[in-house]
C-alpha cells in the first residue's frame, strides 16, 4: 500500500473515531441528566433509563476502544488522550458491573457518568487525537500490565468513591425513613455501603501490583525501581491512603464517618495520581518523567 | 546508707524504664498507631512532591522559592533523605515488625476455641440424636470443613484459607521489603559512563553507597571494560497530525460539520523507534560476553546493571579552510565568527526508517543547520554550505549512547518480597475463609444444630456456605 493510501485511510478512521467519540460524550451526559433528575425527584424511571443508557453506551465506547487499537496497532492508552477514554469507558463498566445486584440504587450513577463525561470532554477538546508512535521507553511487556492494572484499580476506586458518597448523602434521609425513593431502606444500607469497602479490597491489590510493575518497569528502563518522581510519589501517597482506610475499617471507633471520609481522600489522591500530577509538575515546574507530552 | 539509696535510684530508673518499654511496646503495636503513622506518612510523601526533589537551596531561593525557613529547616528539597523522613520510616517499620512479633503466638498458636459462642442459626437436623453428632460431622466435611478444635459445650470448623496467617505473613513480606529498601540506601550506587565507538571504557564510580565501606571484599568489580562494537538508530515514519486547537472546531468536526483534518507526511516526520549498542565486555584480550543494550534491555555484569539512558549527538566542523577544528553537540550553540546569529547543529540522523507503507529504507546521513530555530542547510559528512557567504564543513558526526550503571543490593530482596507480598496479599484478599462454631442441642426429643458462622475474603458468601451446608444435611438424611 503506498503511504497516501495508508494516510487516507487513517484519516478516514480517525473521522469516525471522533464523531463516535464525541456521541459517545453525549451519551455520557445525557445519562448523567438523567441521574440528576433521579437523584433531585427521586423518579425511579430517570434512574432506570439513565443506567440502561450508560449500559448501551459501555458497548459503543467498547467499539471505540477496539477502533483506537485497530488504528494505532497497540495498546490504546499511550497518550493522555486515549488514557482518559480509558479511564471513562472502565469506570462506567465497573460501576455498572458492581452495581448489577442494587438496580434501585442510581445516586453512584450521576457521580460515575459525570465523571466519564468530564474525561471524554477533556480528551476530545483539550487533547490531541493524533496516533503516535510508541517511544523506545515505553516499549516493554511492562507496559500493558502496567497500566491495565493501574487503571483497573482506578475505575474500582473511582466506583467505591461515589457508593461512598452517595451512602454519606442518602443515610440521613434513610434514618428519617425517607430513603425509598433511592432505591435504600434501613435494612439494607449497611450492606450497600459494605460494597464501598469490598471494592477498595478489591482494587487494593491490583494498585499493588500496578505500583510493583512500574517499579519493576522503571528498574529496567531507567535503572532505578524508585526516583521518588511526583507520579511514583502520588501512587504511593494514594496506595498509602487507602491502606489507612483498610486499617480503620478494623477499627471501632473509625470505621465510621472517618473511614468514609479517607476513602474519598483516597479516591481524590488517586485522581491527583492519574492527572493532578501533570498539573502539579507544570505548576510548580517539578520535572517528571511521567507527565504526558501528548 | 548510701549504698541503699543509690540501689533504691536503681531500682526507681529500672522501673522507670521497664514501664516505658511496656509503653513503647504496646503503642508500636497499637493499629491506632499504624492509621496515625501512615496518615504522617502520606503527608510526608505529599510534601516532597510539592517541593523540587534534589535542588540546592540557593538556586531554589535565587529563583523566588517559598517557605525557606521551612525548606531549611526540614531539608524540604532532599526531603526523603532527610532525618525527619527517615525517622518516620523507621517508627513504620518498627510499627509492623512489633505488631507482627506480638501478633504471632496469637496467628499460629493451635486454635483451641472460637472464644464466647453464641449461635446465630439453627437447623432442626434429621438424624436421631445418637447419629447426629457423626451426620454433622460427614456433612461439615462434604461441604468442604475441616474439625478444627472441640470442647465440651462446642466445635470449630473452618474452610478455606485461614485468614489471619496470610494478614500476618503480607506484613511480614512488607518488613521484609522495607529492609530491601534500606539495603538500597545504605549500599547502593550509581554512575554514568559515555561510550565511543569501538573505544573501551572503564566503571569508575565516583561515589559509593553509604556504608559501602562495610562490604569491603564483597563490592562489585570493576577489572573489565565495556567495547562499545556498534551503534545503530531505527526510525519510523510518524505523519503529523492537522487538527485544530479551538474547542468549537473540534466540536465541528465532531459533528460532521467540518472535515478539517487530515494526516500529513513531511520530511522531518521520523520519530525514534529504537536506539541499539552492541555491547562486548572485555577482559585484556578476551571477550567475556557481549550484547545488544537497548532501553529497557540493560547489561548485567559483575554486580552492575547498565542501562541505555541517552543519546548524544556530536560534531566536528571547519570554518572556510581553518585549521582550527570546532567541536559541538546537537541543540548547543554554535558561534561561527562571520555568521550573524549562533547556530545550532542537530537532530543528525543515520540509521534505517521503517516507512508508513512497511518499506525499510536506509537514510541518507545528514544533519539539519538550524538558525532561530529555522532551516538554513543541510549537512553530510565532508559536505560543506555556505551559511551567510561563510564556508561551513561537517567533517564527522557521531552519535553515541550514554550508559548509567548501577550497584543495588536491594533489589533482589525488594523484588522476592515485593513478588511475596502480592501473592499473600492476593490470596487474603481475593480469597474466602469460613469458621463455623457448632454445638447440638436437644430439643422436644429432636437433635438441633446450632451454627454461627464468621467469614473473611472477598470470595466468601455466608449465605451460600449454609445452603450448602443445609444441602448435604438433608442430602445424607434422604
Amino acid at each position: 500500500m503506498l503511504s497516501d493510501a495508508v494516510l487516507s485511510r487513517d484519516t478516514f478512521l480517525l473521522g469516525i473515531e471522533l464523531r463516535l467519540f464525541w456521541s459517545i460524550a453525549f451519551i455520557y451526559g445525557f445519562s448523567a441528566l438523567l441521574f440528576l433528575i433521579h437523584s433531585v425527584s427521586g423518579e425511579g424511571s430517570a434512574g432506570r433509563v439513565a443506567r440502561s443508557l450508560l449500559s448501551f453506551n459501555i458497548v459503543l465506547h467498547t467499539g471505540l476502544i477496539v477502533l483506537r487499537t485497530f488504528e494505532a496497532g497497540r495498546a490504546p492508552f499511550e497518550t493522555l488522550y486515549e488514557s482518559l477514554s480509558w479511564f471513562a469507558w472502565s469506570a462506567s463498566a465497573t460501576y455498572i458491573i458492581v452495581t448489577r445486584k442494587w438496580k434501585d440504587v442510581y445516586l453512584p450513577g450521576l457521580f460515575v457518568s459525570s465523571l466519564s463525561l468530564g474525561a471524554c470532554l477533556y480528551s476530545l477538546l483539550s487533547r490531541s487525537p493524533g496516533i503516535t508512535i510508541l517511544p523506545p521507553a515505553l516499549q516493554s511487556y511492562w507496559f500493558e500490565w502496567h497500566v491495565v492494572f493501574a487503571f483497573f484499580s482506578y475505575a474500582v476506586f473511582v466506583v467505591s468513591a461515589s457508593i461512598e458518597a452517595s451512602f454519606l448523602i442518602l443515610n440521613p434521609f434513610v434514618k428519617r425513613g425517607l430513603g425509598r425513593a433511592w432505591g435504600l431502606g434501613a435494612e439494607n444500607i449497611e450492606r450497600y455501603h459494605g460494597l464501598a469497602k469490598k471494592l477498595v479490597m478489591f482494587g487494593y491489590p491490583f494498585l499493588t501490583f500496578a505500583i510493583l510493575s512500574g517499579a519493576a518497569w522503571a528498574n529496567e528502563a531507567w535503572g532505578r525501581y524508585w526516583s521518588w518522581d511526583p507520579k511514583e510519589t502520588w501512587s504511593l501517597v494514594t496506595w498509602t491512603v487507602f491502606t489507612v482506610y483498610l486499617h480503620s475499617k478494623a477499627i471501632p471507633k473509625y470505621q465510621g464517618l472517618p473511614a468514609s471520609v479517607i476513602n474519598i481522600i483516597g479516591f481524590v489522591c488517586m485522581m491527583m495520581t492519574f492527572l493532578g500530577v501533570n498539573w502539579l509538575a507544570k505548576l510548580l515546574g517539578i520535572p517528571s518523567l511521567h507527565v504526558y507530552t501528548v | 546508707m548510701k549504698t541503699l539509696a543509690a540501689n533504691s535510684n536503681v531500682a526507681k530508673f529500672l522501673n522507670a524504664w521497664n514501664a516505658f518499654c511496656r509503653w513503647t511496646e504496646r503503642k508500636l503495636s497499637s493499629m491506632y498507631t499504624s492509621v496515625y503513622v501512615l496518615a504522617v506518612m502520606a503527608l510526608f510523601f505529599m510534601t516532597g512532591t510539592i517541593f523540587p526533589q534534589g535542588g540546592e537551596y540557593e538556586e531554589y531561593a535565587r529563583a523566588g522559592g517559598g517557605f525557606l525557613a521551612l525548606v531549611n529547616a526540614f531539608s524540604l528539597l532532599d526531603f526523603f533523605t532527610s532525618p525527619v523522613f527517615l525517622i518516620l520510616s523507621i517508627i513504620l517499620f518498627l510499627n509492623i515488625a512489633v505488631c507482627a512479633w506480638k501478633r504471632y503466638p496469637l496467628v499460629f498458636q493451635t486454635k483451641k476455641d472460637a472464644g464466647s459462642f453464641a449461635p446465630e442459626h439453627t437447623i432442626e437436623l434429621p438424624f436421631t440424636v445418637s447419629d447426629a453428632h457423626e451426620e454433622v460431622k460427614k456433612a461439615l466435611k462434604k461441604a468442604g470443613f475441616r474439625i478444627i478444635a472441640r470442647n465440651a459445650s462446642y466445635a470449630v470448623a473452618e474452610k478455606g484459607l485461614p485468614y489471619r496467617p496470610l494478614t500476618w505473613l503480607y506484613h511480614a513480606g512488607l518488613i521484609a521489603c522495607l529492609l530491601g529498601f534500606a539495603l538500597t540506601y545504605f549500599f547502593a550506587f550509581e554512575g554514568e559512563m559515555r561510550l565511543k565507538l569501538r573505544e573501551a571504557e572503564t566503571v569508575m564510580p565516583e561515589e559509593t553507597g553509604r556504608l559501602m565501606g562495610l562490604l569491603r571484599g564483597y563490592t562489585p568489580h570493576s577489572d573489565f571494560h565495556l567495547f562499545l562494537d556498534r551503534f545503530m538508530t531505527e526510525y519510523a515514519e510518524s505523519p503529523r497530525l492537522e487538527y485544530p486547537s479551538d474547542k468549537l472546531s473540534r466540536l465541528a468536526i465532531g459533528l460532521g460539520w467540518s472535515k478539517n483534518i487530515a494526516y500529513e507526511l513531511t520530511e522531518n516526520s521520523l520519530s525514534v523507534k529504537d536506539w541499539r549498542a552492541k555491547i562486548k565486555v572485555i577482559k585484556g584480550t578476551r571477550t567475556l560476553t557481549e550484547r545488544f543494550v537497548e532501553i529497557n534491555e540493560p547489561l548485567k555484569y559483575g554486580g552492575y546493571t547498565f542501562y541505555l539512558m541517552d543519546v548524544v549527538q556530536s560534531f566536528k566542523v571547519r570554518v572556510e579552510d581553518n585549521p582550527l577544528v570546532l567541536e559541538t553537540k546537537a541543540g548547543e550553540d554554535l558561534v561561527i565568527p562571520g555568521v550573524d546569529e549562533p547556530l545550532k547543529l542537530g537532530p543528525w540522523r543515520a540509521g534505517t526508517v521503517k516507512r508508513l507503507n512497511n518499506d525499510i529504507e536506509v537514510l541518507k546521513s545528514q544533519v539539519t543547520v538550524m538558525r532561530r530555530g529555522e532551516e538554513v542547510a543541510r549537512l553530510s559528512p565532508g559536505g560543506s554550505a555556505f551559511i551567510d557567504g561563510t564556508k561551513i564543513t561537517l567533517l564527522d558526526a557521531v552519535e553515541a549512547p550514554v550508559l548509567s550503571y548501577r550497584y543495588d543490593p536491594g533489589v533482589p530482596l525488594l523484588w522476592a518480597s515485593g513478588v511475596f507480598v502480592l501473592i499473600i496479599m492476593s490470596l487474603r484478599f481475593f480469597g474466602y475463609w469460613f469458621e463455623a462454631a457448632y454445638n447440638i442441642e436437644e430439643r422436644d426429643g429432636r437433635p438441633v444444630l446450632e451454627l454461627r458462622i464468621r467469614s473473611a475474603g472477598l470470595m466468601a458468601d455466608e449465605r451460600r456456605v449454609m445452603e450448602r451446608l443445609k444441602y448435604h444435611i438433608f442430602k445424607q438424611a434422604s
